[in-house]
């Protein structure tokens, strides 16, 4: 398996509600992907579960092909993490709380790397400055050369470029191209998909904790019009009219709401006569029927709709 | 070995935290004024007691040393019921285990940096008590390393218990809730068992009342630090070798038991808020 990072039927369940249900997707070394949803889509989760600091309710991470679960210190070696906001110690210089990681994760040479990193984020001027005198940009730029100091294989940034401005989205960018440069991998997340668009090199797309795709963009793009929702209002959605329909070849998902059930279906065939003939034989009566766009479409309309 | 790497490292980052927090500077002048106040105290009834015949060196450091331990009791459980409600509240509990950290080591890591932060608040009260005393002409003796070393004990189990509650919360805030409301509900237990002790049986209720009330106590004698002050000052001053052993013992099994306990909470809630 030549996949640096595998998500296994990967789960996360708060209480009744899923953070994340059911992912299954690899990324390939040397790559910049891009985990692209809408705010609440899980993106966080995931990363969270991906990093080893959230135990999945289901399923297992994979990294370097072993488990996350098998090797949790080994493998956190290994990897660097930029959180959505910068939590850092407020009460340390910059050089301090860098110099305090480098040593947690044993850097040789700890006083020439954090030099190197400060002065590639041009903050070699503050390095004695106290973190909570920072700027919310400096602060963010702090975080990610912490996460940088032992340079690591694998960089997982939850929405970096969030609340940066163009010269700190520039500076992130080139960071992240630099490390692809240097072989490494990158797990970026956003909310904004023309953001990713030309600077990722695959992407997966989640929303309400479901992954809809994940793969190149040209295949985000081409698998954009395929399959239809169908949302019918019933007088009364019993049992054995949702099991009915789970047994149709063509029907992907049935879920309930109340009265309303909503069924996926493949491809793109008009099947609402054999859909109501299913419906009426199994005792239903249609009050309303009507054709959704698929949760992909929707995401992608609302992934857009954000950026305009 | 990686592991006793991240446990220093943790508690020298707190050390180095509390060290520019004006509270602990608080504390040890708060406890310095009171030696200076007990010296003086002393200095100023010298007379009757060396007419006594009482040694007169040991009561002044007993007694300065335990009100001075109060203070530092206070201050020791405030400080570690909110290290790790704090770490939390600010997600830097994330961050630092995105790196080399598990439980085992953040807990023990948090724990000794705080028992860095009392030792020298002690070093230096010690010090200091010996020199007032030498100052006011009381005398200086052994005694005060006898109840230093009590001391180190008593902070080591407040010092676990704040870290156990600390895990429990999720909020600095919380945290020192928490630390009120189990403060409050030992006193309570206390002054319920004196109450229904000076009560006379007079119905079944009472009775009740209080064999659940002594029972309760029982059971706090475990849980409570201050218990153990008790046995604590009986190995001290006992010269029976296996009271002094069970006197260390105690404070020791209670410590590694509710670090322990720590460990499997921080574990079950995870990190991640
Ligand atoms: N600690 C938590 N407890 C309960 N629900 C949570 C928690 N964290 C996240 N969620 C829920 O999980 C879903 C995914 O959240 P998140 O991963 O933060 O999304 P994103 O990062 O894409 O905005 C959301 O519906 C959110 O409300
Ligand atoms: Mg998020």
């Amino acid at each position: 398996m030549a996949n640096v990072v595998e998500a296994v039927n990967l789960t996360k369940r708060y209480g009744k509600a899923y953070g994340v249900k059911g992912l299954n997707f690899g990324i390939e070394k040397g790559i910049i992907y891009g985990f692209i949803g809408p705010n609440g889509a899980g993106k966080t989760t995931t990363i969270a579960l991906l990093t080893g600091i959230l135990e999945p309710t289901e399923g297992d991470v994979l990294l370097y092909g072993k488990s996350l679960r098998s090797d949790t210190m080994g493998l956190k070696r290994r990897i660097g993490v930029v959180p959505d906001n910068p939590y850092v110690y407020n009460y340390m210089t910059a050089a301090e709380y860098l110099g305090f990681f480098a040593d947690l994760y044993g850097v040789e040479n700890k006083q020439e790397r954090i030099d190197e990193l400060l002065s590639y984020f041009n903050l070699v001027e503050h390095r004695d400055k106290q973190l909570k005198k920072y700027s919310k940009g400096m602060k963010q730029k702090i975080n990610i050369a912490r996460a940088l100091i032992h340079d690591p294989d694998l960089l997982f940034l939850d929405e970096p470029i969030q609340g940066l401005d163009p010269t700190g989205v520039k500076e992130v960018r080139d960071v992240i191209l630099g490390e692809k440069k240097k072989g490494k991998t990158v797990f970026i997340s956003s909310h904004i998909l023309s953001e990713m668009d030309k600077f990722c090199d695959q992407v997966g797309i989640i929303d309400k904790g479901v992954l809809l795709m994940s793969g190149s963009m040209d295949k985000l793009k081409r698998s954009i019009k395929s399959g239809i929702e169908l949302v019918i209002e019933l007088d009364k959605a019993t049992d054995k009219i949702i099991d009915s329909l789970k047994t149709l070849g063509y029907v992907r998902e049935v879920s309930a709401d109340g009265n309303t059930i909503r069924v996926r279906i493949d491809g793109s065939a008009d099947l609402r006569k054999d859909i109501s003939r299913r419906v009426t034989e199994a005792g239903g009566v249609i009050i309303a029927m009507k054709e959704e766009k698929v949760d992909l479409e929707a995401a992608f309309v609302e992934l857009t709709k954000e950026y305009r | 070995m990686h592991r006793i790497h991240a446990i220093k490292l943790i508690a020298k980052k707190d050390v180095m935290r509390t060290l520019r927090t004006p509270g602990v500077y608080l504390a040890f002048l708060m406890a310095c004024a009171g030696a200076v106040l007990s010296a003086y105290f002393f200095s100023a009834v010298k007379g009757a007691f060396l007419s006594m015949g009482v040694g007169l060196t040991d009561i002044y450091t007993s007694i300065t040393m335990l009100a001075v331990l109060g203070v530092y009791s206070l201050y020791m459980a405030v400080t570690s019921v909110t290290t790790i409600a704090r770490e939390r509240q600010d997600k830097t509990l994330e961050v630092l285990f995105y790196g080399p950290v598990d439980e085992r080591s953040f807990i023990l890591g948090k724990y000794l940096g705080r028992m860095a932060v009392f030792v020298l608040l002690l070093l230096g009260t010690t010090l200091f008590i010996a020199a007032a005393g030498l100052a006011f002409g009381l005398g200086i003796n052994e005694s005060s390393l006898k109840i230093a070393v009590l001391a180190v004990l008593l902070i080591s189990c407040i010092v676990s218990l704040g870290i156990l509650l600390s895990t429990l919360t999720s909020s600095v805030t919380g945290s020192i809730f928490l630390l009120i409301v189990f403060m409050i509900a030992l006193f309570l237990l206390k002054v319920a068992g004196i109450l229904l002790g000076i009560i006379p049986d007079i119905n079944p209720a009472v009775s009740i009342a209080r064999d659940l009330t002594v029972s309760l106590i029982n059971i706090t004698q475990f849980i409570s630090p201050i218990e153990y002050l008790s046995t604590g000052i009986d190995a001290v001053n006992s010269s029976d070798l296996l009271k002094y052993a069970a006197g260390f013992l105690y404070p020791a099994v209670y410590t590694g038991i509710l670090l322990w306990v720590s460990t499997v909470i921080l574990k079950r809630k995870g990190v991640k808020q």
